[in-house]
């Protein structure tokens, strides 16, 4: 292995932005055919009504919330790595947090269709917002739907903010590489950035001061994510808990998702190898843990509650979820976030990159299933028993479900193909400068 | 009710009748194109709805209607508030005879059928064919054979005249609910050959023999009116009513007793209580010879003996006995297909030996009043069907029946109808028969023609059409058709010109004989306007002929090897098929079942268990006439040798093709291009099954004790029922419970809740302990075992008191809030009904009730719970529909302010503004809401019905329970006219106006003195459903009044 220099980080990372090849393509097809079919699927949604959704009456939310809040989810982790990281200095932080800030503002922009999706007249979502119009209508703060409007766009633009301001070294140093159009391409993010001791110190002040406004952030919007549940009336919905819930389920879910691209991402592009360091990983699977463990802490609290209250509806619902016929889901989930993650507990396990993607694989699916279990099983044991209900699940919500996927991975190969996937600045900064000797030498 | 044909509405509608009778009355264009209001009548506003009196010819009851029209539309059937038989209130069916008048099944031309292929033909050409065929047969000296719907008043007369004038033939009333079997019991009993009046509403205690009266049994809205008079709460008294018969049905889960007996074992039964009471010596109204001869007769039947043929308990027999001894003020009575066995009449006569025996016969059975219920009996049938295929009848005219599908398959009618030369359909709708016509005249459907009725002595009611011909329905009216035939076919003394005139010479007749003082004018306005002229009916008193003396009556059967089959009907569906063809009476789930869009078979759980079956699996029924594949429906409320299937299904329905994932991967894009209507089969013809056989003396119709053998078939079916407990076996499992049947209690949460007879004075206490929240054992103090914490109750109140109410922002002299009385509901679904006409209620489909897609703003929720006491399962029903809360869940949620509280303290909802988020359905805890998961089709000319003042949703949309705000915003208007506040009682939701048992009450709560406010005020039984989440409903519930704590 050969030693990491200032010289060839900038060759390993120019290298992965080089025109894509055979496998990139093949990828981006089935992506974006993945993507068109969930755009049909929608399509057809608008047309014929929701009816192809599996949501009913009771079950008025399905599918389609169960995505929006395991997308937000996922957005959480690239803010948390990238800013609260940050600000605790923790070294692990510095290969990932590009990737993973991608990651989270293309979450979240998949997340913020969801609700379109979701609604029944779609054409009408601007409804949503305040703007002034001649009727006078005007939009309820009461409404928790309405917190999330706020909350997510707040988030969405101060992460794409974050984003893009990190990415201004690196990009300079892109443009420095390249030649041409090319340049001239990426000499305008880069905002004529040249690395004087100036633009560092005016540079790293900026950074921390949007550190510090986004870590608040991290916490927030996932709590008014949690109230949209939190503020109803229903068994299962209904508890205090949900906020802080939320955000240790969110930071499991977004840890596991940035194990589920780094290593591929590792393999894709074998520079990569020596500056994502399995110790990195590692320090992903050690938050894993402690975020399952919270998770699992919330689950127990939840029965115990249900149980301690008396409230018989509480009960019938804590009942239902692992007894009663969804109970598949709940089963699957608890494995998946609360059993599986015991395993990092092993280092032998922790290093092992295989088992670490496996890992991280399930603990998406266990917290996807999380949130159907919140949304779904919440719904369909609710206080009238004549009207308890199930869920079906329908091609459309399944195909929009893919084409989610197809719509977050269509944005993160393209970005891993014109931005650099690891900030350069930062890995550099952990080296030793050459013609210096180390601390401790 | 009375407001709503207030004496400007009178003169309206006679205005407007004037001008439809012009219109309608005329008759001799072949086509008459409606255009409404063209010339608009004096004093028309467009807006304002018309009301009709009219009466409705479904059925032989003959109710009083009122119909609603909008813009020359009918849009809603109501019942006559004059009328003296139904008091204002109809059935579900006669509510959907609107889906009849716009059926898209009706026939559209007269047309000729040759050789198979139809081919439309103009009236004048069908009417001559027809003319020349009659004048044929009467030269070649052959008969007619007139097959049509029960009728009564002025028609019969002039068919009666018609026939014979065209050479004589033979009519025949075809009614698969005959009641020949009660009317032969009474001539032989007491030489009067008519259905007696019934005054259920007169009797403390009640013995029914499995007639089903709540549902179809004569005239089911009289009685269920009657019935709730007698079992009402009121005073610290109720009546009782015990049901003893193979099967519970709708009307039995409403007793208070059920007695499970063996089909055919009722008769012994009745004749052992008749002992018990004889050897009383109270029975003092009798002469000794009486009791002498009555005892002989009776000898076989001792009660030890019954008790061991019939399971029945002897001490039971006896107590029910001491019981029913009221002097005359108990009532016992039997019928419907329950009952049809081979020995009906026998059973009619035990059971009026026994209301002898009681004394109740001049009492609670009183004679004089000769109910008009139709109905050729099974024999002059018979010979008919032998006429036909002997070549008897040279020309057969079937006129709104439909025996080839209510037949049974071997009566043979088919087949004899096959080797008549010529048939002729007078049907308004195509159906299975009118297809084997050789010429389809379609006359118009009630609602567009004249004609009158008799339903019982005195009571002469009017049917006027209320609007003009549906238009693209190219029909003549029956009474016209005759008329001109008879012209055509050069008969002499048919000098009307149309049948209205010759309803009205008719009634001049009968105005002479009545000899009414008022000038005839006056006198046919009137009637137009009321809807009829009414009368009391003259009592007649009943004597004990001896002819009784002479009977023999059988033992019980000895127990039948195989499982005997009851057809059974129900208030959706009966065995004369009729509304088997309506979206909403197949979309509205059967109120015991629940189950929609299907047939199916009930089976005890122990009979279930024993073949091998569980609750939902798809079973082989096999009858020596055929086999059918059904749904199992496990149930409690069935003997254990007996099974029952409903009748009347089976029919085509015109639904539109909705695409359904149902059964297909759900992977594969499913994709709707184009919406047709299409016709499928709805359910399963019971009938297939049964025999052709009859009861010996009266000859009605034998529907129970087919014997059937049922096995599994290793299938599933596709049984839909809007219990969402066992949607999908969702309710945890009984270990004991083998056959599937599963929990369907409401797990005590409070939705019903009762209290026992004689409790009253202690108001909730007890009960909420008992029903509503358990005790939390873990909060005792160990040392004295008191509790920590108030209890529950306590708690919540005290908790609902400090969260407090928002404040209302009311500006108006209104709040409008809603009373149920549990005791009254009987769960016969009309409120069901009523909503989907009213309100635009699109109809889903059993592929969307399926998923939960079903749109039915109110709900009959039933619920069985086990009594503690007995063990036994007790059956519940609650209306359930939007609470109108005060803090309501669904408000706040909303983010664009499509749901919010109006100044009369309802949950408004602007679909305008709607975006679809369907939070508010989430957060509603009574689950109220219904969301358009499509843009649902109306199959044409359906959406004629749709009511113009409430708007048709669109896809995306959420829609629930208005309290029917725009009959609250009309009067409301009105009252603002005439400078005045609403009055109470002139509003009424449409649930509440259909509500035969009156269990709904609707009113201003802010109005001291209205019915709302003085329920609120007087009662003890008043309780808020779901009350800790303190959501302030608007709709309180009255506690459901249990004898002795227990209920069928």
């Amino acid at each position: 292995m050969s030693q990491l220099t200032y010289g060839n980080i900038n060759d390993k990372v120019v290298k992965s932005m080089e025109p894509p090849g055979r496998s990139w393509m093949v990828s981006m097809l089935m992506i974006l055919g993945a993507l068109s079919m969930g755009m049909f699927a929608w399509a057809v949604q608008i047309e014929h009504g929701l009816e192809w959704s599996g949501i009913n009456h009771p079950i008025a939310w399905g599918v389609y919330i169960t995505n929006f809040v395991f997308w937000i989810g996922i957005g959480h982790a690239g803010t948390l790595i990238s800013a609260v990281l940050y600000l605790v200095r923790a070294p692990f932080r510095n290969s990932i947090y590009r990737a993973s800030e991608a990651m989270t503002v293309f979450a979240v922009m998949t997340a913020g269709l969801f609700p379109l999706i979701h609604l029944g007249r779609a054409w009408y979502a601007y409804w949503l917002l305040p703007y002034p119009n001649q009727r006078e209508l005007w939009i309820n703060f009461k409404s928790p739907l309405l917190w999330d409007v706020f909350a997510i766009s707040t988030y969405m633009s101060v992460s794409i903010a974050f984003f893009i301001l990190g990415l201004i070294p690196d990009l300079a140093t892109v443009r420095d590489e390249s030649k041409g159009l090319k340049r001239l391409f990426y000499s305008i993010p880069a905002l004529c950035f040249r690395g004087t001791n100036h633009q560092w110190l005016h540079y790293m002040r900026g950074y921390l001061i949007f550190a510090a406004i986004a870590t608040p952030l991290v916490f927030s919007v996932h709590s008014i994510v949690s109230w949209d549940f939190a503020m109803s009336s229903l068994p299962g919905w209904h508890s205090t808990i949900f906020a802080p819930y939320f955000v240790a389920g969110a930071i499991f879910s977004g840890c596991g998702m940035v194990l589920t691209i780094m290593i591929p991402l590792r393999v894709a592009f074998p520079g990569f190898k020596e500056i994502i360091k399995l110790k990195d990983l590692e320090g992903m699977a050690k938050l894993i843990i402690f975020t399952s463990l919270i998770v699992t802490y919330a689950y127990a609290v939840e029965f115990f509650i249900a149980y301690y209250s008396g409230a018989q509806f509480e009960r019938a619902l804590f009942w239902f979820r692992p007894f009663g016929e969804m109970q598949g889901f709940f089963w699957v989930m608890v494995t998946c976030n609360c059993i599986v993650p015991i395993f990092l507990f092993s280092k032998k396990v922790r290093t092992s990159i295989p088992a670490l993607f496996v890992i991280s694989l399930l603990v998406n699916v266990g917290m996807w299933l999380e949130r159907f279990v919140i949304v779904g099983t919440s719904l369909a044991h609710e206080f009238v028993p004549f009207a308890w209900g199930t869920y079906q699940f329908e091609w459309v919500e399944i195909w929009i479900t893919i084409g989610s996927f197809g719509f977050f991975f269509m944005w993160f190969f393209i970005f891993v193909k014109i931005m650099p996937s690891i900030a350069i600045a930062e890995m550099k900064e952990t080296l030793t400068p050459p013609f210096r000797r180390k601390n401790d030498e | 009710m009375k407001s709503n044909i207030s004496r400007r509405n009178f003169l309206k509608m006679s205005a407007v009748g004037g001008a439809t009778l012009a219109v309608a009355g005329c008759g001799s264009d072949p086509i008459e194109t409606l255009f409404p209001l063209h010339t608009p009548p004096y004093g028309y506003v467009s807006g304002d709805s018309i009301h009709f009196a009219t009466t409705c010819q479904e059925c032989t009851a003959a109710c009083g209607l009122v119909i609603r029209t909008r813009e020359g539309r009918a849009i809603k059937a109501e019942g006559n508030p004059d009328h003296p038989i139904n008091e204002g209130r109809i059935c579900l069916q006669g509510q959907s005879i609107l889906q009849a008048l716009y059926s898209p099944a009706r026939a559209t031309y007269p047309s000729q059928i040759t050789n198979k292929k139809s081919q439309i033909i103009s009236w004048d050409k069908g009417k001559q064919l027809l003319a020349d065929k009659l004048k044929e047969v009467k030269d070649k000296k052959g008969e007619i054979l007139y097959l049509g719907s029960p009728r009564t008043g002025t028609f019969p007369t002039l068919l009666k005249q018609w026939i014979n004038g065209m050479g004589g033939g033979t009519v025949l009333e075809l009614d698969m609910k005959p009641v020949n079997s009660l009317k032969h019991a009474n001539r032989i009993m007491f030489g009067k050959q008519e259905v007696p009046h019934f005054a259920l509403d007169k009797a403390e205690v009640l013995i029914n023999f499995g007639a089903d009266f709540l549902e179809t049994w004569l005239n089911p809205v009289q009685m269920t009116k009657n019935y709730t008079r007698m079992h009402k709460f009121q005073d610290g008294k109720k009546g009782r009513y015990i049901h003893i018969a193979p099967h519970i049905s709708l009307t039995g889960t409403n007793a208070d007793e059920w007695l499970s007996c063996p089909v055919g074992h009722e008769t012994s039964i009745a004749l052992a209580i008749s002992r018990i009471l004889l050897n009383k010596d109270t029975a003092g109204h009798l002469t000794i010879n009486e009791k002498q001869e009555l005892k002989e007769l009776l000898s076989d039947f001792s009660e030890e003996k019954i008790a061991q043929t019939s399971g029945i308990d002897k001490d039971v027999l006896i107590k029910l006995a001491h019981n029913f001894d009221r002097n005359g003020r108990s009532l016992a009575i039997a019928g419907g297909n329950c009952n049809a066995g081979e020995d009906t009449t026998l059973l009619q006569i035990a059971v009026n030996i026994l209301n002898y025996v009681a004394g109740n016969i001049d009492k609670t059975v009183v004679f004089g009043a000769d109910y008009n219920f139709g109905g050729a009996n099974i024999a002059d049938l018979e010979t008919a069907v032998k006429g036909m295929q002997e070549g008897r009848y040279q020309l057969v005219i079937i006129e709104n029946v439909n025996p080839v599908f209510t037949l049974p398959e071997n009566s043979g009618f088919k087949k004899a109808l096959k080797a008549v030369p010529f048939v002729v359909s007078f049907s308004t709708e195509n159906d299975e028969t009118s297809e084997l016509a050789n010429l389809h005249l379609p006359t118009s459907h009630f609602l567009e023609s004249w004609g009158d009725g008799k339903p019982r002595d005195g009571v002469y009611a009017l049917q006027q059409p209320v609007m003009a011909k549906v238009p693209a329905f190219d029909t003549m009216e029956l009474g016209n058709l005759i008329l001109e035939l008879a012209t055509l076919a050069g008969l002499d003394g048919f000098k009307s010109k149309d049948f209205h005139t010759y309803l009205k010479t008719a009634w001049k007749k009968l105005h002479q004989n009545l000899g009414i003082s008022s000038p005839f004018d006056k006198f046919w306005k009137q009637s137009r306007q009321k809807g009829g002229y009414f009368q009391k009916f003259t009592h007649s008193i009943a004597t004990l002929k001896d002819e009784v003396y002479k009977l023999k009556f059988l033992q019980p059967p000895a127990k039948a090897a195989g499982l005997s089959l009851l057809a059974v009907n129900s208030n959706l569906h009966n065995a004369n098929a009729k509304g088997a063809n309506r979206t909403w009476l197949m979309e509205i789930p059967h109120p015991v079942t629940q189950v929609v869009w299907d047939s199916w078979v009930e089976l005890h759980p122990d009979t279930a268990v024993r073949l091998g079956i569980r609750h939902g699996d798809l079973v082989e029924i096999t009858s020596t006439n055929g086999k059918v594949n059904a749904a199992a429906w496990i149930f409690y409320g069935i003997d254990k040798n007996t099974v029952a299937m409903p009748a009347g299904m089976g029919r085509k329905v015109a639904f539109p093709n909705y695409k359904s994932s149902h059964g297909r991967s759900k992977l594969l894009p499913v994709v709707e291009m184009d919406l047709k209507i299409e016709e499928k089969t709805v359910g399963i013809n019971v009938m297939d099954l049964l025999s052709w056989r009859k009861d010996t003396l009266s000859g009605d119709f034998v529907f129970a004790g087919e014997n059937v053998e049922i096995k599994p078939t290793g299938e599933k079916a596709y049984l839909v029922t809007m219990d969402g407990q066992n949607r999908k076996d969702i309710a945890v499992p009984d270990i004991e419970d083998q056959a599937g049947f599963g929990d369907r209690s409401q797990k005590n949460r409070g939705f019903v809740q009762t209290m026992a007879l004689g409790h009253y004075e202690k108001g909730h206490e007890e009960d909420l302990k008992k029903h509503h929240l358990r005790k939390r054992y873990y909060t005792l103090n160990r040392k004295d075992k008191t509790s920590f914490y108030d209890p529950i109750d306590v708690n919540v109140s005290k908790a609902v008191k400090r969260a407090g109410k928002e404040t209302p922002v009311y500006n108006d002299p209104y709040k409008w809030e809603m009373f149920i009385d549990l005791d009254r509901c009987i769960g016969c679904s009309a409120c069901v009904a009523a909503c989907y006409a009213e309100n635009n209620i699109p109809v889903v489909g059993k592929d969307r009730a399926n998923v939960g897609r079903e749109m039915s703003w109110i709900r009959i929720e039933r619920y069985f719970e086990t009594n503690k006491q007995t063990g036994q399962l007790e059956t519940y029903y609650t209306p359930q529909m939007c609470q109108q809360c005060d803090n309501a869940g669904c408000e706040p949620v909303c983010p664009v302010y499509a749901t919010y509280q109006n100044p009369d303290g309802l949950n408004a909802m602007v679909y305008n503004r709607c975006v679809g988020t369907r939070y508010c359905s989430n957060n509603c805890v009574y689950k109220q809401r219904r969301f358009n998961w499509r843009s649902y089709k109306f199959p044409e000319p359906l959406q004629m019905q749709l009511n113009p003042a409430v708007s048709v949703r669109s896809k995306g949309v959420m829609e629930k329970c208005t309290f029917c705000h725009h009959r609250i915003k009309e009067i409301k208007d009105q009252a603002k006219d005439k400078g005045r506040n609403v009055i109470d009682g002139e509003i009424q939701t449409a649930c509440q106006q259909a509500c035969p048992a009156d269990a709904i009450v609707f009113g201003n709560i802010l109005d001291k003195n209205s019915k709302t406010s003085q329920i609120k005020k007087k009662t003890k039984r008043n309780y808020k459903q779901l009350p800790g989440l303190n959501f302030q409903p608007a709709i309180t519930y009255l506690k459901k009044v249990n004898h002795n704590n227990r209920k069928a």
